[in-house]
């Protein structure tokens, strides 16, 4: 396994958990709900770091082939995160258009699940490109 | 339109072979990338860049479209 691979696959893996981790955190009923899902997206950060470091993946080793499959896979990335963003967005309204407002609590898991999606998206692009290889433009 | 199969073929198997069995890790390292994108061109899984297309073409001393050929 490559070493992008493997960076990937801890970056896909990373993304997961910390979705499932707040979905089932029970935060609901805490006055700092809002202040816990920020440090969990901290934490989440700091973790992808250090994955980097882990794997000692450097961008100036990656040659033409890494970085077009990693362009591309940022390109899936761009329209999984506005996806989700999106939805969510439609969703909110829904529930609370008839209060003509949004709670702050879903502004904040707006920008956590977005920032992780962005990199659910990304890391499992990659991780298809390597196997099905780069997009060709005809 | 975007794919994963190119249209355009290459001899670079066969042309490490022809140059002194040219391992995989010798050309990248000649070319400048890894050895894992010399796999993907001979699978046919990456189309190089002109630059990466002609460099390996100078390493076995033959023109772009000798080593590269479109399908048709």
């Amino acid at each position: 396994m490559l070493i992008q691979q493997k960076e990937s696959g801890l970056t896909l893996a990373c993304s997961l958990a910390f979705i499932l981790l707040r979905a089932f955190l029970p935060l609901g009923n805490s006055r700092w709900e809002v202040e816990l899902t920020l440090v969990l997206l901290l934490i989440f950060i700091i973790v992808l770091w250090v994955v980097r470091h882990y794997t000692g993946i450097k961008l100036k080793a990656l040659d033409e082939m890494d970085l077009t499959i990693r362009s591309q896979a940022a390109i899936v990335a761009t329209h999984g995160f506005g996806a989700v963003v999106m939805i969510y967005a439609v969703v909110q309204y829904l529930i609370h258009r008839n209060l003509g407002m949004v709670p702050l609590t879903s502004v904040i898991d707006l920008a956590y699940y977005s920032w992780l999606s962005l990199y659910l998206f990304w890391s499992g692009a990659i991780l298809v490109l390597y196997r099905t290889g780069a997009w060709h433009v005809k | 339109m975007l794919s994963n199969r190119p249209e355009i073929s290459n001899q670079i198997r066969k042309c490490r072979f022809d140059h002194g069995e040219m391992t995989q890790e010798q050309l990248a390292q000649k070319v400048g990338v890894t050895r894992q994108t010399i796999i993907a061109l001979e699978a046919g899984k990456y189309l190089p860049s002109l630059l990466l297309a002609i460099r390996i073409a100078r390493v076995f001393g033959m023109m772009v479209e000798e080593v590269f050929q479109i399908e048709v």
